[in-house]
């Protein structure tokens, strides 16, 4: 686990990246977060929320409109051309689409050495690490010659991690790295990722939309709504006691095998919305508790701490905690 | 949750919603169904569950009669409320196919044309089996089943495209579709696969009570075995074209009777399990179709395997149940083992490092 | 937008969006015509050959041959003459065409009819043989949709001029005599019909004269299928392949799944998918009909403006070809444009903007 104490690894503030001209929409609005050497921080959310923007506007595939973004004291954000191109080796990304994300006519080999040569490695140095690198992931041996379209979706997820890995990043972002992959191939990938952090002391930033990987994987866990953080806590706490309604309700979506719910499930209102309303709360037209609240309609709620002992613990919400699932009723239970 | 045993005693006579003995289906000369046998009884729901290219959109596809081009069922009969379907009269086929047979399909997005109203969507399904209703009396229906899936301002609605539908919206469009008609038996091929979470929740919800309140038959195909453990009454394993287990889904978390239930059952990141613990994986990948191993399928990647796996096709065991459990609710897994897997704890060895 | 409304996001009112994007249309549309007109200004000034000594003949004194050029503005800097040429083919002054004794509008009105007439009709031949084929070729797959893909190839390769004369080899005056060859627009004692459209066969209907409306298509007939194999084999094989496309979408399979059959969800479903993104590429056919029926109105001697331009060509009359030009490229462009704001009106997903949810 990581220290409490030291300068955070990356420091995140005010976030802000818009689309479209005139009318232009902030799919990230102001976020803010740290994360700390040899963590693991996931950010949570559903489709809108910006998470994938995030990802991109952290290792600055997308250019950020606003806020910083501070990678060991150096503002990511304010870097260009040469400068930002020999500070790329500190962060990575391992991408979402295993077929996407490789050049399907780059032997292995040659996709996990290519960010080696990039940032100036010597040849025999880089077959060495190369070599090193699939042995860990499990592809050692003669996958090196392989192309991609010979492999699997788990092995070629696989290889990108090997890709990112390689040049041992000080941060390296997870953008739902294992959402298109089978079931029991995402174990395998996630039991990889968490191997490789352990020997390799790295630090990830998990971004997913499935809570029951991100409780499994993350140390603290962030869940964003229509480009807002609403709350923020470290898993334990997030999954024990949920504060944001927001993020009671994704608990509680999670399908349980029948006879082992405890909790009814929360359903929220209406639609998605596909933006931030002008006013008030992002989630309040869905809210089971602030839909018909005053405040919660007219007010953007800020992000406090409420719970006196759990001070990592903030929420965005005006009402937090009172949204609890109700226990279920074993009235009928059968078989 | 409605099904009881009590249920299931009175309707141990009538006649089975869906039948399918030994359901083969082929793709050229490859075979990717091999002898799957699924009974719904009706107002069940069934759950199909497996992993990409077990086979089991195969058998939602297959029932329906809807397989693609170069597919065809090679073997098998199957009948739909006592009635045998041959699958090569394309009348009889479109006849019960949204009468008797509904299909719900996954990907709202591109599963409703993009340029034809909502309504004329829905209309169709109608008008279809019952061309000589009048008009006002389709639309009146087609509001009738918006409202019944949860659309809020139905006539408004109705005149609108797809594309002005989000996608949870577009998901219950479909469903009322499939209902239009109040078929014997819904097939659901992963329904909720594209939708977010929250989405998938409210869909789930109204799957839920329109069963209840119809009766209508449900069988959900997917490879969310969490989502067919919570909905479902039965749940039957798919692996490489066969149904490998069957279970009760009471019975599911903790007596799973084949290995491969049991592994992949501990691959899942479950609530609440401790997080300290790596998952559990499966090494290797499932065989192709068309050069299968001898003996059991998913002998070469099961921890449980003996030499015997690999000799002869696993016989069919049934694993004694818990007394009060319907007739129908058979527990059985096609495993030589299958018995000392359902009793032990955890599996027998536990694969530690990572093979390609 | 209130926040408590169940639609999602802020729609635009569909008026303003569908002005701004008629302007920009509009505006694309002044583009490109004012880049064909730099572009045929600026070729024609490069071809060879003095249009002065042209229509003055090549016995005349350097005087005349002075004056005339004074007279065409040819001393005149370039740029001059281009907004000169620009403004007098905006204000209908297309010049004189001094090998057919008349202004070139005139000599352009009197025989675009004709040409219209051929080429309406042709897109009607070829829309209809496209539908009809790659509709059956996509629907029965197999040998029939092989056998229309070698067809429309062959079609595809083979030279209007060509087929113009084997069809009157074959059909026509030289062979079976079934229809009636290269003689022009109608039967020599048939009198044209009283002029609206200028299309015989159009106000001969509108006129009540049957047998004019008859001998008029049965002249038609052979030049508007030789015009029409070529675009009809391309309308065939983008109308198989768009069909083929949209019938492999998941949409279809829920349209059986109502119990449709397959003709009735491919007649209903895939034909009509199909079809959208096929409007486009009909309005350019239309517009490459009526500007390329050059070779077959030479080989039919039929009265069109593709003849006038042939002999305006070989006569270097240069007044003729200049309008040719720059009317064709208003043809393409009026075409483009109708076609496009077709798509826009029957495409329901472009006609809601904003996307509301």
């Amino acid at each position: 686990m990581a220290d409490e104490s030291p300068a955070p690894l990356l420091r995140v503030r005010d976030l802000r990246r818009s689309y479209g001209g005139p009318r232009s929409y902030a799919v990230l609005d102001g976020v803010s977060f740290d994360v700390r050497r040899g963590e693991t921080v996931g950010v949570v959310g559903e489709s809108g929320c910006g998470k994938s923007t995030l990802a991109r506007a952290l290792v600055r595939l997308d250019p950020v409109d606003d806020g910083s973004v501070e990678l060991d004291g150096v503002d990511l954000a304010s870097l260009h051309g040469a400068a930002l191109r020999r500070e790329r080796r500190r962060f990575q990304m391992v991408f979402q689409d295993p077929f996407g994300s490789l050049d399907p006519r780059m032997t292995v080999q040659q996709v996990v050495e290519q960010p080696l040569a990039v940032h100036g490695t010597p040849p025999a140095e880089r077959r060495r690490l190369v070599a090193e690198m699939l042995d860990d992931v499990g592809l050692g041996g003669d996958f090196a010659d392989r192309l991609p379209p010979a492999l699997s979706g788990g092995q070629r997820q696989r290889v990108a991690i090997a890709r990112a890995l390689v040049l041992r990043p000080d941060i390296t972002v997870l953008d739902e790295p294992i959402s298109a992959l089978d079931v029991s191939v995402q174990a395998q990938v996630l039991t990889l990722l968490r191997r490789e952090q352990r020997r390799l002391g790295l630090t990830y930033l998990f971004i997913t939309h499935d809570l029951s990987a991100a409780e499994h994987f993350c140390d603290r866990v962030m869940v964003l709504y229509l480009g807002r953080v609403v709350e923020t806590a470290t898993a334990e706490e997030l999954f024990a006691s949920p504060l944001h309604p927001y993020s009671a309700a994704l608990l509680s979506a999670a399908p349980q095998p029948r006879g082992t719910r405890q909790r009814e499930r929360i359903l929220l209102r209406g639609e998605p919305l596909a933006r931030r309303p002008e006013v008030g709360c992002p989630f309040a037209s869905r809210c089971p508790v602030g839909h018909d609240r005053e405040v919660c309609r007219s007010t953007a709620p800020a992000l406090t701490a409420p719970v006196a002992d759990a001070p990592g613990h903030q929420v965005a919400c005006h009402f937090p905690g009172e949204l609890v699932a109700r226990p279920v009723e074993r009235a009928a239970a059968a078989s | 949750m409605s099904t009881t045993t009590a249920a299931a005693a009175t309707t141990e006579a009538a006649p089975a919603a869906l039948s399918a003995k030994g359901l083969r289906v082929a793709y050229g000369d490859v075979e990717v169904v091999r002898g799957v046998d699924l009974v719904v009884r009706p107002g069940e729901r069934v759950g199909v569950v497996g992993e990409s290219g077990c086979g089991k959109s195969t058998v939602a596809l297959a029932l329906m009669g809807l397989l693609a081009a170069g597919g065809s069922v090679t073997g098998g009969v199957v009948s739909v409320s006592g009635t045998r379907v041959d699958y090569r009269d394309e009348k009889a086929l479109d006849r019960m196919r949204g009468s008797q047979l509904s299909l719900v399909f996954q990907d709202p997005l591109t599963s409703l044309d993009p340029v034809k109203s909502i309504g004329a969507q829905i209309a169709e399904a109608l008008r279809r089996h019952s061309p000589r209703t009048s008009r006002a009396a389709v639309r009146a229906r087609c509001a009738e089943l918006l409202t019944a899936v949860g659309v809020p301002e139905p006539e408004r609605r109705l005149k609108q495209y797809p594309h002005e539908f989000s996608g949870g919206m577009r998901q219950r469009a479909l469903i009322a579709i499939a209902v239009a008609n109040d078929p014997a038996v819904l097939i659901a091929d992963e329904p909720t696969t594209a939708l977010d979470v929250t989405t998938q929740a409210q869909v789930v919800d109204l799957l839920d009570s329109l069963v209840d309140r119809l009766g209508v038959a449900v069988v959900l195909v997917t490879h969310d075995i969490g989502l067919v453990s919570e909905f479902c009454d039965r749940v039957l394993v798919m692996y490489a074209g066969r149904v490998v287990e069957e279970v009760p889904s009471t019975a599911l978390f903790g007596g799973a009777a084949h290995p491969y239930t049991r592994a992949l059952l501990e691959s899942l990141p479950v609530p609440g399990r401790p997080r300290g613990e790596d998952l559990a994986w499966i090494p290797g990948a499932p065989p192709p179709l068309a050069a299968l191993p001898p003996g059991c399928s998913f002998a070469p990647r099961c921890t449980w395997a003996q030499p015997e796996c690999a000799a002869g096709t696993p016989p069919r065991v049934v694993v004694p149940g818990a007394p009060g459990r319907g007739a129908h609710e058979v527990h059985a897994a096609e495993c030589r083992r299958a018995l000392e897997v359902v009793t032990s704890g955890r599996p027998a060895d536990r694969q530690e490092e990572p093979r390609g | 937008m209130s926040a408590t409304s169940t639609t999602t996001s802020t729609t635009t009112r569909p008026g303003a969006a569908a002005l701004r994007r008629g302007g920009g249309a509009l505006l694309g549309v002044l583009a490109t015509l004012l880049l064909a007109s730099v572009v045929s200004f600026v070729v024609l000034r490069a071809v060879p050959g003095d249009p002065a000594r042209l229509i003055v003949g090549p016995l005349a004194t350097p005087d005349v041959l002075a004056g005339v050029r004074t007279q065409l503005g040819l001393d005149d800097p370039l740029w001059l003459q281009y907004l000169r040429y620009v403004r007098d083919f905006a204000t209908g002054q297309w010049g004189y065409s001094y090998s057919n004794g008349a202004d070139v509008t005139a000599v352009m009105a009197a025989r675009l009819p004709a040409t219209l007439e051929l080429a309406l009709w042709a897109f009607l031949f070829a829309v209809v043989g496209a539908l009809v084929v790659a509709t059956v070729a996509s629907f029965r797959g197999g040998a029939v949709a092989a056998a229309a893909k070698v067809v429309s190839l062959i079609g595809l390769g083979t030279p209007q001029f060509w087929v113009a004369l084997v069809l009157i080899l074959v059909l026509g005056s030289g062979g079976l005599g079934v229809l009636p060859g290269p003689s022009g627009r109608l039967t020599s004692f048939l009198e044209p019909p009283p002029h609206v459209t200028g299309l015989y066969t159009v106000d001969g209907l509108l006129a009540g004269q049957p047998i004019v409306f008859s001998d008029a298509l049965a002249h038609l007939a052979l030049p508007a299928i030789s015009l029409a194999i070529i675009p009809g084999a391309f309308l065939t094989r983008l109308l198989t392949a768009n069909q083929l496309d949209v019938a492999r979408a998941p949409f279809v399979t829920v349209v059986r799944s109502k119990g449709v059959s397959r003709w009735a969800a491919h007649r209903r479903h895939v034909l009509h998918n199909a079809l959208l993104p096929s409007v486009s590429s009909a309005g350019l056919v239309l517009a490459s009909l009526i500007t390329g029926s050059v070779l077959v109105e030479s080989v039919f001697n039929w009265p069109g403006i593709g003849q006038v331009l042939v002999q305006g060509i070989q006569r270097q009359d240069f007044a003729v070809v200049q309008a040719f030009v720059l009317l064709s490229a208003v043809l393409y462009v009026a075409a483009n444009t109708v076609a496009d704001l077709a798509v826009a009106l029957i495409d329901p997903r472009l006609r809601v903007s904003g996307g509301s949810r």
